[in-house]
C-alpha cells in the first residue's frame, strides 16, 4: 500500500501567503504508474518540494512534469528518469538506470552515483550531472537550438559510443579518479557526431574516437564553459574545482556539419 | 605521335544510354527558353548548331560550302545531368515542341555509379506491372443467398479501430444487482475510431511547407466537413507548432523515429495541447528502404525546420537505421511503448511500425503479450521514400500481402485477431487502385492501410512513376515543389489545391470501398479477414495467402 503524507497547506505567519509543505512519498512496493500519477497530482496541487523514499526501479519518474519542482529520489529509480520533463530539479541519492533524461526539455538531474546507458538521450535542454560514470551511448542524439542547449556532465568516464550522433549540446567527461595512469576505455567516442561539443579530461587515444570527430585544445571560451560546469559539479558533490580544471582537457568537435552529405544525395 | 585534335569519345555516353531522350521539334520551337530554365537537372541546354550545306548554283557542278548557324536545345549526356523524364519542359512549352521519351533500351544503371557513387534517389520502386494486390478479386457476390446492399443508399460504417480492442471478458466490468459496473482504476487501452485508409508518414522537412499544409488542411476538412475520420501520420520531424497546439491535433499520428526529430516542438507543446494526438507511431523500419535510416540533408534544414526539430540550421540530420538505444524487441517494447504511453497519460494509442520482413511474426508475438501495444503497422517493400539507395528501394524488403496474411493468421491462432489491429502499407494504390488494394488487404486481415505515395501523387501531381521518372526527391529539387525547402520551387504548389485533391481522393475511395463491400453484404463492420470473399487466378498466390483459386 502507498504510505504517504498528504499535502498540507500551511499558513505562513509572516507573509500571510500559503506555501505548501513538502510532500513525502514512500515508494516501497508502489507500481510505477501509480507513483507517477501521484507525482502529477501533487505537482498540480502546487507543491514544489517532493521527497520520495524507498524508490526501487520505478520507471519514468518525473515524466512530462512541467513545473519548477524539486524532487528528491532516495533509492534507485528505473529507466527513463525525467523523460520529457520541462523544469523540475531531480536529485537522486543513489544510482540511475538507463535512459535518464530521455528527450528532456528543461530542468536539472543530479545523480549522486552512476547512471546506466543512454543518459541524456535526445535531450533538448537542461542539465544532467552525474557524480560517477555512465554506461554506453551517453548523450546520443543530443540536440540544440539557439539558447536551448543540453549539458551532460559525467564525473568519471563513459562506455563506448559516448556522444554518438550528437547534433548539439555540451558533453563533459571529467575523468575524475583517472589521474594515476588510467585512461578512458570508451571506443567510438562521438561517432556520427554533427553538432555540439565534447570536453574530455584525461588520456584518450585517437583510435578511440569516431571518424567524424576532430580534436582541439580548448581555448579561453571553452574554459569559461568548463569552469562554469566544473564549479557546478563541485557544488553538487564536493571536490576541488581548480584541481579538476588544471587537468589535461581536449575538445572534440564535429569535423563537418555534413558528415553524411553524400549518403543519400547525388 | 597521337593527335591531340582527335577527341577520345570512346568513354562518353550517347543519348541511347540515358533513360529518357528529349524529342525536340525545331520547327515548333520559338526559342523562348522556358524549358531550359525549368529543367531541374540541367539536362537540356541552349545550344548553337552549325549546319554545313554543299550545293551548286548553276548548271555546272561547282559545289560551294555554305555554313548557317541556328539556335536550339541540346540534351546533355553527362551522367550527373541525365534527363529524369519529369516532363516539366513539356509542361511549360507553349508549342508542344519538346517531350522526354522513355528509352527502354537505356543502360543507365551501368553508368550511374561513376566515381564509386552508388545510385541514390527518392520516389518509388521501378518494378512496373501488376502487383499481387492488384490480382486479388472480390468474388463473393450476394444475390439470392444473402441480401446484397445498395452502395448508394444503404448506411455504411466504413470505420476501423486503432487501438487495442479488449474483448468483453477482458474488460474490467462486473454485474452487480443487474447493474453493469466499470472498475475505474483498471487500465482500459485507448481506442480511436478512424477511416480505414490513413495517410502514411511523410515528414515535415522531407515535404515542403506548402505540401504539408495542403495535406493537413485536407485532413481537417475531411474530418470536420465530410465526416470522414481520416488520420495522417506526421513522419519523423514533428509538425508545425501552431498545429500542435490546435484542436486539429486529434487528426494526426505523431511519429517518433531513431533521430527523435520534431520532438522538440512536441514536448514544448505537450502542456498546451488542447487535444490528444490520434496516436503515437514508433518507427522501427519503413517499406521503401527496409533496414536503412533516413537523412534530411543540410540544404533542407532551414530556419523553420531547424526550429521544429530543435537543431542548428544547415546540418545533416541523420536518423540511424536502428534505434541505437534499443537492443531487442523485448527492450524496445518495454521501453518505448510504455514510455510514450506514460508521456501522454495512457490516453493515446502507441504502436510500432516495422518494415515488411520475415521476422514480423516475432515482433507481433511480442506485441501480443504487451498490454500497451495498440497495433502493429507493417510497411511492405513497395513504399516510397524521399531518399534511398536504389538497391534498398528495389531489392530490399518483404512484399506486404503474404507478410500481413501470415501475421493475421497467427493472431487468429492465438485468438487475438479482434484485439490487436494490424495496419498494412507498401504499394497500396501503386497502380491507382487505392480502394481495391485497401479492401484486399482488409479482407486478408488488415484493420486498415497506410498510403502515402498515392495521396502525394494524386494530390500534388507528383511526377514520379514506375519507370524511374523524375525521382529527384532526395536532392531537394522537386520540380512540383513537393519535396523541397526551396521557396522558389515550393511556391509552385498551391496548398489549397492540394487540400481539395486530398478531399477528392478520400471521398472517392470511400465511395469505391462501399461499392466493394455492398455486394458482399457488409455494411456495419469492415470485412476484416473475410478471406472467403477473395480469389486470385494464380494458384501459387492462392496457396500462399490461403484464399480461393478462381479462373
Amino acid at each position: 500500500m502507498m504510505a504517504e503524507q498528504d499535502t498540507i497547506m500551511t499558513n505562513d505567519q509572516q507573509t500571510g501567503t500559503t506555501t505548501p509543505a513538502p510532500a513525502v512519498i514512500d515508494a516501497a512496493g508502489v507500481y510505477y504508474r501509480d507513483l507517477n500519477a501521484r507525482l502529477r497530482e501533487i505537482v498540480a496541487s502546487g507543491v514544489r518540494d517532493i521527497r520520495i523514499y524507498n524508490v526501487c526501479g520505478q520507471r519514468y519518474i518525473g515524466t512530462d512534469l512541467n513545473a519548477p519542482v524539486n524532487i528528491t529520489v532516495n533509492g534507485t529509480p528505473g529507466n527513463d528518469l525525467g523523460m520529457f520533463m520541462k523544469g523540475p530539479v531531480i536529485t537522486v541519492n543513489g544510482n540511475a538506470q538507463d535512459g535518464c533524461g530521455n528527450t528532456m526539455d528543461e530542468g536539472r538531474i543530479v545523480i549522486h552515483g552512476h547512471a546506466g546507458d543512454t543518459v541524456g538521450l535526445a535531450a533538448r535542454g537542461g542539465t544532467i550531472i552525474i557524480r560517477e560514470g555512465v554506461g554506453y551511448r551517453a548523450g546520443i542524439h543530443m540536440k540544440e537550438y539557439k539558447e536551448k542547449m543540453p549539458v551532460l556532465v559525467i564525473g568519471e568516464t563513459a562506455q563506448d559510443f559516448c556522444g554518438e550522433y550528437m547534433a548539439g549540446g555540451v558533453l563533459i567527461l571529467l575523468g575524475i579518479g583517472m589521474e594515476n595512469g588510467k585512461r578512458h576505455r570508451a571506443r567510438y567516442i562521438g561517432t556520427g557526431m554533427h553538432g555540439g561539443v565534447i570536453y574530455l579530461r584525461g588520456e584518450v587515444e585517437e583510435h578511440q574516437l569516431g571518424k567524424e570527430v576532430g580534436i582541439a585544445i580548448p581555448d579561453e571560451n571553452d574554459y569559461d564553459v568548463l569552469r562554469k560546469h566544473v564549479t557546478d559539479y563541485v557544488a553538487c558533490f564536493g571536490g576541488d574545482a581548480e584541481k579538476i580544471l588544471s587537468g589535461k582537457f581536449i575538445k572534440l568537435y564535429p569535423k563537418s556539419l555534413r558528415p553524411y552529405g553524400r549518403l543519400y544525395a547525388y | 605521335m597521337e593527335s591531340t585534335a582527335r577527341p577520345d569519345v570512346n568513354h562518353q555516353l550517347t543519348l541511347k544510354d540515358l533513360p529518357y531522350i528529349i524529342e525536340w521539334c525545331p520547327e515548333k520551337c520559338t526559342r523562348c527558353g522556358r524549358c531550359t530554365s525549368v529543367c531541374p537537372n540541367h539536362a537540356i541546354e541552349p545550344a548553337v548548331f552549325v549546319h554545313r550545306t554543299v550545293s551548286s548554283e548553276g548548271n555546272l557542278p561547282l559545289p560551294r560550302t555554305v555554313r548557317t548557324v541556328s539556335h536550339g536545345i541540346r540534351q546533355v549526356t553527362a551522367i550527373d545531368n541525365y534527363c529524369v523524364g519529369c516532363g516539366m519542359c513539356s509542361l511549360v512549352c507553349p508549342n508542344e515542341a519538346i517531350l522526354p521519351v522513355y528509352n527502354p533500351a537505356h543502360k543507365f544503371l551501368f553508368h550511374k555509379n561513376q566515381g564509386g557513387q552508388a545510385y541514390r534517389r527518392g520516389g518509388r520502386r521501378n518494378a512496373p506491372g501488376v502487383s499481387t494486390l492488384d490480382q486479388l478479386k472480390f468474388t463473393r457476390i450476394s444475390m439470392l443467398t444473402d441480401p446484397a446492399l445498395d452502395a448508394g443508399r444503404h448506411e455504411f460504417r466504413v470505420r476501423t479501430l486503432l487501438g487495442r480492442n479488449l474483448s468483453p471478458d477482458q474488460l474490467p466490468l462486473t454485474v452487480s444487482d443487474g447493474d453493469l459496473l466499470l472498475d475505474e482504476a483498471a487500465y482500459i487501452p485507448p481506442v480511436r475510431e478512424i477511416f480505414p485508409i490513413r495517410i502514411g508518414g511523410m515528414s515535415f522537412g522531407a515535404l515542403s511547407p506548402h505540401m504539408w499544409e495542403g495535406l493537413a488542411m485536407g485532413v481537417a476538412y475531411l474530418n470536420e466537413v465530410k465526416n470522414l475520420p481520416v488520420v495522417m501520420c506526421t513522419g519523423e520531424g514533428g509538425m508545425p507548432p501552431r498545429l500542435l497546439k490546435s484542436r486539429f491535433l486529434k487528426y494526426f499520428i505523431l511519429q517518433i523515429a531513431s533521430g527523435y526529430f520534431g520532438w522538440d516542438e512536441i514536448i514544448h507543446a505537450i502542456p498546451h495541447m488542447k487535444e490528444d494526438p490520434a496516436a503515437i507511431e514508433i518507427k522501427y523500419g519503413q517499406g521503401a528502404k527496409p533496414g536503412d535510416g533516413g537523412l534530411l540533408m543540410a540544404f533542407k534544414v532551414l530556419d523553420l525546420i531547424a526550429k521544429v526539430r530543435g537543431v542548428p540550421t544547415r546540418v545533416d540530420l541523420a536518423s540511424p537505421p536502428t534505434h541505437q538505444t534499443k537492443y531487442s524487441i523485448e527492450e524496445a517494447v518495454a521501453k518505448m511503448l510504455t514510455a510514450m504511453s506514460m508521456a501522454f497519460g495512457f490516453r493515446v494509442p502507441v504502436y510500432p511500425k516495422i518494415s515488411g520482413t520475415k521476422t514480423a511474426l516475432a515482433v507481433l508475438n511480442n506485441l501480443a503479450r504487451n498490454p500497451f501495444a495498440a497495433a502493429l503497422t507493417i510497411d511492405g517493400e513497395d513504399g516510397g521514400t524521399g531518399a534511398a539507395y536504389n538497391v534498398s528501394m528495389d531489392k530490399m524488403g518483404h512484399p506486404i500481402a503474404s507478410n500481413l496474411r501470415e501475421c493475421y493468421l497467427n493472431l487468429v491462432k492465438i485468438g487475438k485477431q479482434n484485439e490487436l489491429p494490424l495496419f498494412a502499407a507498401g504499394g497500396v494504390g501503386k497502380t491507382g487502385s487505392l480502394a481495391a488494394n485497401a479492401a484486399a488487404l482488409i479482407m486478408l486481415g488488415a484493420s486498415g492501410v497506410d498510403c502515402g505515395k498515392y495521396v502525394m501523387q494524386a494530390a500534388a501531381g507528383c511526377l514520379g512513376d514506375e519507370q524511374n521518372r523524375c525521382n529527384l526527391c532526395n536532392v531537394g529539387r522537386c520540380p512540383r515543389g513537393i519535396t523541397t525547402q526551396n521557396p522558389r520551387l515550393y511556391r509552385r504548389l498551391d496548398p489549397e489545391k492540394v487540400a481539395e485533391r486530398v478531399v477528392d481522393i478520400f471521398t472517392a475511395a470511400d465511395a469505391e470501398l462501399k461499392k466493394i463491400f455492398a455486394p458482399m453484404g457488409r455494411s456495419t463492420e469492415l470485412p476484416i479477414g473475410m478471406s472467403d470473399g477473395l480469389s486470385v487466378a494464380d494458384k501459387r498466390i492462392a496457396e500462399r495467402l490461403e484464399i480461393d483459386y478462381a479462373c
